[in-house]
């Protein structure tokens, strides 16, 4: 089982600081990041995906700094603008630079358990917004790493697929992957072992749902997070 | 799969033909498909045909280089700046080149080699420029795009000054404006090809990193691609190619925007398998335009970029057209 | 040996075989002639034996000897008549001979090829042999290369050759051309084509350097073995010199070539002659009107200006600069002359230009003040402007304009044309 520790992580953009002091530790399981926008949610998720550079404190994946463990991390960015000719099978190998040819089975296997195994060989921008998005996670997920990081994996994608997607989450925590999503669908935080709620780049909720992420979520969002949760 | 067997077949058959074709069209009539075929078979011809022959080879071969050249610098600088209208001219190369030559003009120098060392002269200058100057600013990618671009219009402002002082000796310069294969000789392609065949075996070894850097440069940072190194040497290479290409033949648009697209098309975006799909599918376009440049003003000859433009244009849009709709 | 070489053995050999065969017919001729008064004095002798036998006969005799005698008489006048077309005919034949002879000495001392030539562009040119299939790419090459006299080894000229040579070229190639002589290829200016020039197996190919695509035919072609020579762009009277004496020795012409200079060379000191005590005038020559470029300094015009005694008022600029109406006022020339091109402008359309940007305050530049506003037409065009041949015409035209009086003239027409200004006074010395 995969652990992510952060320790006292900071991070400053031209001053203004996006990530504060924050320091958690993540074994295994599906974990969900929730938090408003601006909160710095993608943030987290590029340092803990070694994309970022903590300006102060670390980031270390079983003691190591994400850089060193490349090949264990499979990152799914929010939004990637391809060029239009670009098909499916060009992003996944473009991901798996570094990595041998067994990509392509992963991916295909992927695509199936997406429901989109059609796609393989298609062009991008001949995918609708949702299938664009199920494609982008299978390519990433081909990388076959045990650390994902998804930074809206769910976006455009409608409630039957949403639910893949997160059965498919499941099945990789159940093989031992850690998993880590940043996601606005607050319903789903019931189906994570361990949810972190954001605020300002500071935690306010770090543990298992339940009563005490009702308040995070209300303090954090500024609604009644109660009918949120049960819509 | 159909379409990529289908696209290599049609490639292999249609290059040589192009060849064939360019080979037998020409002012000289006397030197037609007949002449043409009995030279190759090994038949004996006449001195002045073989002259003639070999003239129209030379050029036909530098039409090639030239095409398979821009579509290499074209092919990555698409993929390097993340632009899919990204040409090679990008780097402000060319209008270095212009400037270049026409200072050298203006100087007195006026022979072909001296004018050649001038372009070249002009092109690396103005590329070093531009990264410098991109790198010193951060080196992204749209960074190099836009002090490339300024480059090119600094410089061909200036370029506009100076060839006005050149009076006369104007036609001189303009063969550098308008690209033309025309002039070529062996030795002026083999030197171009000194610089071509080392810069494109580099971009080659550089396929597997510059392909990632389709994924924004974030991501290709996550999964360990230098980007900043492999976006400044493959923007560098590519600009060096430009700048040989546009030294020995002037500068000749369109074919670095639309072979890529064209191989892009059919297999997909893959930077190892467009490289030489579009190195392909360029020297092709270039070798049919340069039979159109000599058949639309026969027995005159139009200049080739405009070929280049009249029919590359439409056939971008067509690209287009045709893959929005699928 | 070259098919000339060759051609001029057998023409000689036909000629010395002519010679000899008429000396032959007339050495037969003679020969009858000896037999036939050798038959007249047998007669006579037997004729004075048959006198001593009857001295009865003598006067009738007599009278028949006399009669001999008269024949013998005119038999000898013929004899001297026929001796006297003999040595006419010997007198011809060895004039004929003599003048074979000079001209033998004169090819052997023009004919020394292979030549070496290093060209305008510091290029080495190989002429291997006397060039008989000649192509000139530009109208000042054309014009050198007639003019040094090797016209009949010429098989191609440019296009704007034929378009824009001054006479009495002009009609030279046009009659070439007519008869077939002479082919013509597409301007080197506009439409370069190298084809073409390669169809003709040209062995001597002549241009000005940086005229129009020369520069970049010439490297084609001479990675076919095909020798170009590029001619110095002139930019002063010495290129000119320069280059006739190049094409003199390229076309095996060198002492034409070298007269040619020399026949230039006098032209000119005889305008500087006639211009000994005048004091300079401030000139400005202008070629384009708006945008306006005049001629600066270190062109061509600018040196012929010098030579004819006049002050360019724009030599601080270099090549061909845009001036302003301003720099116009400002420089106030003396004299202004303008290049018609062909009709394009005239008089009014400098002051049309002038007085749009600057207003009326044009008319207080010297040159207008005075009358002195010049415009050149016609073929004095191209002499001025294709600095070759003609030049010292073009340099006496000028001299005229800003001198007339050094030359006897009161006045020059403002709009100098061949018709205008006789040719005639242009090549008259002094």
């Amino acid at each position: 089982m995969p652990c992510i520790a952060a320790k006292e992580l900071t991070f400053k953009v031209k001053g203004k600081v996006i990530v504060k002091d924050l320091s958690a530790e993540l074994c295994g399981g599906l974990n969900v990041v929730l938090g408003p926008n601006g909160a710095g949610k993608t943030t987290l998720l590029r340092l803990f995906a070694g994309v970022l550079r903590p300006t102060q404190g670390s980031v270390l994946i079983d003691g190591a700094p994400p850089d060193k463990v490349r090949a264990r991390i499979s990152y799914v960015p929010a939004q990637l603008s391809l060029d239009p000719m670009t098909r499916v099978v060009d992003l996944a190998e473009a991901i798996n630079y570094g990595k041998d040819g067994s990509w392509r089975k992963r991916l295909r296997e992927y695509l199936s358990t997406l429901g989109i195994e059609w796609a393989a060989e298609r062009r991008f921008s001949t995918l609708s917004s949702g299938e664009q998005r199920l494609a982008t996670i299978a390519a990433a997920l081909s990388r076959g790493g045990d650390v994902i990081i998804a930074d809206e994996p769910t976006e455009f994608l409608d409630v039957s697929n949403r639910a893949k997607v997160f059965a498919l989450f499941r099945g990789l925590v159940n093989k031992g992957a850690l998993v880590i999503i940043a996601t606005h669908d607050v319903r789903r935080a019931g189906q994570a072992d361990r949810v972190l709620v954001l605020s300002r780049g500071v935690v306010t909720f770090a543990g298992q749902p339940g009563e005490g992420l009702v308040e995070a979520l209300s303090k954090a969002y500024g609604v009644d997070a109660k009918t949120l949760l049960e819509a | 799969m159909r379409a990529e067997r289908l696209t290599l077949t049609l490639i292999a058959i249609s290059l040589p033909l192009s060849v064939l074709l360019s080979l037998s069209i020409g002012p000289y009539r006397s030197v037609d498909f007949p002449v043409v075929v009995a030279a190759l078979v090994g038949l004996p011809v006449s001195r002045l045909s073989l002259d003639v022959l070999t003239y129209r080879a030379v050029r036909t071969l530098a039409a090639g280089v030239l095409g398979a050249g821009l579509a290499v610098s074209g092919s990555t600088l698409q993929f390097t700046l993340r632009n899919p209208l990204a040409d090679p001219y990008l780097a402000g190369v060319a209008s270095g080149s212009l400037l270049g030559v026409t200072l050298a003009l203006l100087w007195g120098r006026a022979s072909f080699w001296d004018l050649y060392a001038a372009a070249i002269a002009g092109g690396l200058l103005t590329l070093s420029a531009v990264i410098t100057i991109s790198g010193l600013a951060g080196g992204g990618a749209v960074t190099l795009l836009v002090v490339g671009v300024a480059f090119s219009y600094v410089l061909s402002g200036l370029t506009m000054f100076f060839m006005i002082m050149l009076g006369p000796r104007l036609p001189g310069a303009l063969y550098w404006m308008f690209g033309s294969v025309a002039f070529m000789t062996l030795p002026l392609v083999e030197r171009t090809l000194v610089i071509l065949v080392p810069a494109a075996a580099a971009l080659a070894a550089l396929s597997r990193p510059l392909n990632s850097l389709l994924l924004g440069d974030e991501v290709a940072r996550a999964i360990g691609v230098r980007v900043r190194l492999v976006r400044l040497s493959s923007f560098a290479l590519a600009s060096l190619i430009t700048a040989a290409l546009v030294s020995m033949a002037g500068p000749v648009g369109f074919i670095g925007l639309v072979a890529p697209w064209l191989a892009k098309r059919s297999f997909g975006v893959r930077f190892s398998t467009v490289l030489w799909a579009s190195a392909a599918m360029g020297a092709e376009i270039a070798v049919l335009s340069d039979v159109i440049a000599r058949l639309v003003l026969f027995p005159s000859e139009a200049p080739l970029t405009a070929v280049t433009s009249v029919f590359g244009a439409p056939l971008l849009v067509y690209i287009l057209i045709k893959s929005r709709g699928e | 040996m070259s098919s000339v070489q060759r051609g001029l053995s057998a023409a000689l050999v036909v000629l010395l075989v002519v010679a000899i065969l008429l000396s032959a017919y007339n050495t037969v001729q003679l020969a009858q002639l000896e037999r036939q008064v050798r038959s007249v004095s047998s007669s006579v002798g037997s004729l004075n034996s048959t006198i001593q036998g009857v001295s009865s006969r003598v006067s009738s005799l007599n009278s028949t000897i006399q009669g001999s005698i008269a024949n013998v008489n005119r038999l000898s006048e013929v004899a001297s008549a026929l001796g006297s077309e003999l040595s006419e005919l010997n007198a011809t034949l060895s004039g004929r001979i003599a003048s074979l002879e000079s001209q033998l000495t004169q090819l052997e001392s023009e004919v020394r090829f292979p030549v070496t030539i290093v060209d305008a562009l510091n290029r080495t040119v190989v002429i291997p042999s006397m060039p008989m299939r000649i192509v000139t790419l530009d109208p000042a090459a054309t014009e050198i290369t007639l003019a040094v006299g090797a016209g009949g080894q010429l098989v191609a000229v440019d296009n704007d050759s034929v378009l824009y040579l001054p006479p009495p070229f002009n009609d030279t190639v046009h009659e070439m051309v007519a008869n077939g002589s002479l082919k013509v290829i597409s301007s080197t200016y506009s439409s370069p084509d190298i084809e073409q020039i390669m169809a003709l197996s040209p062995d001597l190919v002549i241009g000005t350097a940086g005229w129009g695509y020369n520069n970049y035919i010439a490297s084609t072609l001479a990675s076919y073995g095909i020798p170009v020579l590029l001619l110095p762009s002139s930019e002063s009277l010495e290129d000119v010199y320069r280059a006739v004496i190049m094409v003199g020795e390229a076309t095996g012409h060198v002492n034409n070539a070298v007269k040619l200079v020399e026949s230039m060379s006098a032209q000119i000191t005889a305008v500087e002659r006639s211009l000994e005590n005048v004091s300079y005038v401030n000139v400005t020559v202008i070629l384009w009107i708006n945008p306006t470029y005049v001629a600066g300094g270190g062109t061509f015009i600018n040196d012929m200006m010098t030579l004819a005694g006049g002050v360019n008022v724009f030599q601080n600029l270099s090549g061909w600069p845009v001036i302003s109406s301003e720099d116009l006022l400002q420089a106030n020339p003396s004299v202004i002359i303008l290049v018609s091109n062909g009709g394009l402008f005239n008089a009014s359309s400098l002051y049309q230009w002038l007085n749009s940007t600057i207003g009326p305050a044009y008319v207080n530049i010297a040159a207008i003040k005075y009358g002195r506003v010049y415009v050149i037409g016609g073929w004095y065009e191209s002499v001025m402007s294709e600095p070759a041949v003609l030049t010292p015409m073009a340099v006496k035209l000028l001299a005229i304009i800003l001198h007339p009086q050094a030359f006897n003239l009161t006045s020059v027409p403002q709009l100098i044309t061949p018709s205008t200004l006789s040719p005639s006074l242009l090549t008259n010395q002094g």
